[in-house]
């Protein structure tokens, strides 16, 4: 057993199972000292069970732990962090409230008298630690005036404050810019150097290549793979994750027909605030997609919402949709004229969390007279059948239509909503970040059912802050920037980085920097 | 049964299951026998037809306000309000059929049972409608409508309505036309002293038009899209303001109806300060019965036993008062109050 000396963890041959689903399948998993160790696999593969089993939140049915070489077992997460393990999660468990400060000390206090919180050794404690890992932070700051790095940063600091040896990075830049992510980058080079090891948790296979020493592949709750970044490409791993070798899907031509929606000077103020959307002008035909590339922040989702009728208040213009002017319309009276929906957020907006795959597959169709008896009753027979052949076309596993759509993964539930809105024949499809958070297998499937409906002649505005994705599906693509469309992409001429710029302002906008 | 309701009602029957135990600590410690007490509540409440009897006429009003609570609570609302609707509801009636008006039953009886509804409605719908225009929180506004409530029904029956001649703080007893009719006339074996009527079958139904409404119709999906996230209701193109309107109101109505059992099917008149907390105890009968109508039916039932033997326990036990059953009530809320912990206990199984 003298090997298990050189790894800071070891998890050997762990098996969970919910219900009567494995999630993980005798997984073992080596973290080498002072290495980055990244875990990919698409979603539902495992990759957070087993996480959250090192981390305490799950007991494993069976499998051994061990850190640093001794066996030791972890009921929850408290004992987690006494063995030097620390996770930041996906969502951010700050207090936004409270201070910076406040929310280091919180849950490790140094106290005076056994009662008293010594802020002064607490302070010099943070600064040295601080100077020692290279962060910078205003300790009397409020938490909800930070930005999404920052937060970040924050989180990982508190790791550190808590004298953690091994820390687990949940996708954790997925909510990242591009030059927060590289700040992110240097903060985890930073704690390699002092010998701590970090575990991602990510499907960014760019990334993986970026930063991991080292990567083991999950796919259907078991290992396929462990592989030295040195000796592997993304096409290898992409390959182990999804079993299969990646076709990139093929666009045909398409004749580009009528306008379906014309968007002329529209501009959005909210009350006391400065304008989120300014002056947009778009036009997206039949059997097109247009697209809108932008850093997340710049009024994506406020165009989202006042092009689906969500935002009413504070929006002049003028949308016209099949030469009809919409402005007025609700967004119930939009999508019975053949609009469709899928949006950046699908767990704040898309389905019911309390509710199983039928009841969510009618949701915002459930006026639909097909659906209806008499237009009050709800024709259960119908709607039950639909709900079927939609799991079975769209690919959702399990294909049940009792199953809580809450339960299903974020691949699966993306899915679903893909169907639910692409299958209620529209004529306008207004997509946002249709892939966020999804595995590639899905991803791939995703773009396949869009591409699909752009050669059926949907009219399509596709929102995406995935240039490559835009570059794949889009025939025309536009930039916004601070609500405004700022510029046209040319993806013969525009690499990634003159588009980055543009994102970002312009030229200027880096030089005032 | 799916197993997500199977676990649902394990989680209820073991929270249940520890209320009672604790309760049986707490007779322990007074120094009585918890088996003997229990036993009395279940021969008291279901081993004669007139026990039977009296525990469904507790029942009814707990009915009637845990389905108003629980209709507020599918809507995304808490209404703490059942209380003053319930006494604006009967206020109404009492005051109407004890007019001296005289219309035929088959016309009184409706119009009475449509202005108890009314009338709660409408104090149900005054802090929906606050908080869909204004954004103030309902559970506020349902407590001030409380007092509001109270008050306004205080100065009716002690001062401009009250029965002239009495002593009690009555108002005038309602019209032959306006009475509905005692279960005992129908079940036979029920003696003609227990007061549950037919208030108890309008209930029943109203459960049965609760689930249907919830289960079957496109209103009722609608309006629990609003309850669980406006945010999914305003993307899925529902008016989520309508339907907090709607729920409160039609929460109010629910409240405004034990009207029909108190004032048109037993006491004939608006009697001072009578409900004392039915419209709270709604509150728990609700949480209990996780806002299914057959859960809530059983939650109600239990209080109503309850209720029935309370009136045993001061005979039968030298060291016990008939307040015992508060105790048990507030043990049993407690513990439905924490099920997200026995629930935990049931999905480890």
């Amino acid at each position: 057993m003298s090997e298990l000396r050189d790894y800071a963890l070891k998890m050997n041959n762990i098996n969970k199972k919910f219900g009567d689903s494995l999630a993980n399948n005798q997984v073992s998993l080596c973290v080498e000292k002072g290495k980055i160790h990244a875990i990919v696999g698409e979603n539902g593969a495992g990759k957070s069970t087993l996480v959250k089993i090192l981390y305490g939140y799950h007991k494993a049915d069976s499998g051994d732990i061990y850190i640093n070489g001794n066996k030791v077992a972890i009921n929850n997460s408290e004992q987690a962090i006494g063995y030097g393990i620390g996770m930041v999660h996906q969502h951010f468990m700050l207090i936004e409230a409270m201070t910076i400060l406040d929310n280091i000390v919180l849950g490790n206090p140094l106290l005076k008298l056994g009662m008293v919180i010594d802020y002064k050794s607490v302070r010099s404690k943070i600064n040295a630690l601080a100077k020692e890992y290279n962060f910078t932070f205003q300790l009397d700051d409020k938490v909800d005036a930070l930005g999404v790095g920052s937060k970040q940063r924050l989180e990982i600091f508190k790791t550190i404050y808590r004298k953690t040896d091994i820390l687990i990075l949940d996708e954790p830049t997925s909510v990242l810019t591009k030059v927060e992510i590289k700040d992110l980058f240097k903060i985890i080079g930073i704690l390699k150097k002092q010998g701590k090891s970090v575990i991602i948790i990510t499907h960014k296979l760019g990334e993986v290549m970026e930063i991991a020493d080292n990567v083991t592949v999950m796919r259907d709750a078991k290992v396929v793979a462990n592989r030295e970044i040195k000796n592997t490409s993304i096409a290898e791993l992409a390959g182990l994750m999804v079993g299969r070798e990646i076709i990139a899907s093929r666009k045909e031509e398409v004749i580009a027909g009528d306008d379906v929606l014309v968007v002329e000077n529209l501009t959005y103020q909210p009350q006391k605030s400065k304008k989120l959307l300014d002056n947009i002008n778009l036009r997206i035909a039949k059997g097109e997609i247009v697209g809108i590339a932008g850093v997340s922040g710049n009024g994506q989702p406020e165009l989202e919402q006042v092009l689906t009728g969500m935002i009413k208040t504070g929006v002049k213009g003028k949308l016209r949709y099949r030469g009809v002017n919409i402005s007025q319309k609700t967004t119930a009276e939009l999508r019975s004229s053949g609009l469709a929906h899928i949006p950046s957020d699908r767990n704040k907006w898309a389905y019911i969390n309390e509710w199983v795959n039928y009841q969510n597959s009618i949701l915002g169709y459930h006026a639909k007279r097909k659906y209806n008896i008499a237009s009050c009753w709800f024709n259960f027979p119908v709607i039950k059948k639909m709900a079927k052949s939609l799991l079975d076309k769209y690919k959702v596993t399990p294909p049940s239509i009792n199953y809580s759509t809450k339960s299903l993964s974020g691949g699966n539930q993306q899915k679903l909503i893909v169907g639910r809105e692409l299958d209620s024949n529209p004529d306008l499809i207004i997509i946002a970040e249709p892939t966020h958070g999804v595995d590639i297998g899905s991803v791939e499937f995703i773009h396949g059912k869009i591409l699909s409906a752009r050669k059926a002649g949907k009219a399509i505005l596709l929102i995406s802050s995935e240039l490559s994705e835009l570059r794949k599906l889009s025939d025309r693509s536009f930039v916004i920037c601070e609500g405004k469309i700022v510029d046209e992409i040319n993806w013969q001429k525009d690499d990634d980085q003159s588009i980055g710029i543009k994102m970002i302002g312009g030229a200027n906008a880096i030089k005032r920097n | 049964m799916s197993k997500e309701s199977l676990s649902v009602l394990a989680t209820t029957l073991l929270s249940l299951v520890a209320a009672f135990f604790v309760s049986a600590v707490i007779i322990l410690i007074l120094g009585e026998n918890p088996v003997e007490v229990f036993k009395v509540f279940i021969v008291a409440s279901l081993f004669s037809w007139d026990g039977v009897g009296f525990t469904l006429f507790y029942m009814t009003p707990l009915l009637l306000t845990g389905l108003s609570v629980s209709m507020a609570f599918k809507g995304g609302l808490f209404n703490i309000g059942a209380e003053g609707q319930l006494y604006m509801g009967s206020m109404a009636v009492a005051i109407f059929a004890g007019s001296g008006i005289n219309l035929p039953f088959y016309l009184m009886i409706p119009i009475c049972i449509l202005l108890a509804f009314l009338a709660g409605g409408i104090w149900g719908v005054i802090p929906g409608y606050l908080k869909v225009k204004f954004g103030s929180h309902e559970v506020i506004n349902t407590i001030m409508l409380n007092l509001i409530a109270y008050g306004i029904c205080n100065y009716l029956v002690v001062g401009p309505f009250k029965r002239q001649g009495d002593q009690i703080l009555e108002t005038e007893f309602i019209a032959q036309s306006a009475r509905v009719f005692r279960l005992n006339k129908i079940i036979p074996w029920i003696s003609e002293s227990v007061p549950v009527n037919f208030a108890l079958l309008l209930t029943i139904s109203l459960c049965v038009g609760y689930w249907y409404f919830f289960h079957k119709m496109r209103y009722g999906y609608e309006m629990q899209v609003s309850g669980h996230s406006s945010e999914v209701a305003r993307y899925a193109g529902i008016n989520s303001g309508r339907y907090i309107i709607l729920s409160m109101f039609i929460a109010g109505g629910l409240a405004g109806l034990v009207a029909v059992h108190e004032v048109m099917g037993f006491r004939y008149t608006f009697h001072d300060n009578f409900s004392r907390g039915v419209g709270f105890m709604g509150i728990a009968v609700a949480l209990l019965g996780r806002n299914n109508p057959l859960g809530i039916f059983m939650a109600a039932f239990l209080f109503g036993m309850m209720n029935r033997g309370s009136l045993f326990i001061d005979i039968n036990f030298d060291k016990l008062s008939n307040d015992l059953v508060i105790v048990v009530q507030g043990v049993i809320i407690l513990f439905a109050a924490m099920s997200g912990m026995f629930q935990k206990l049931v999905r480890s199984k």
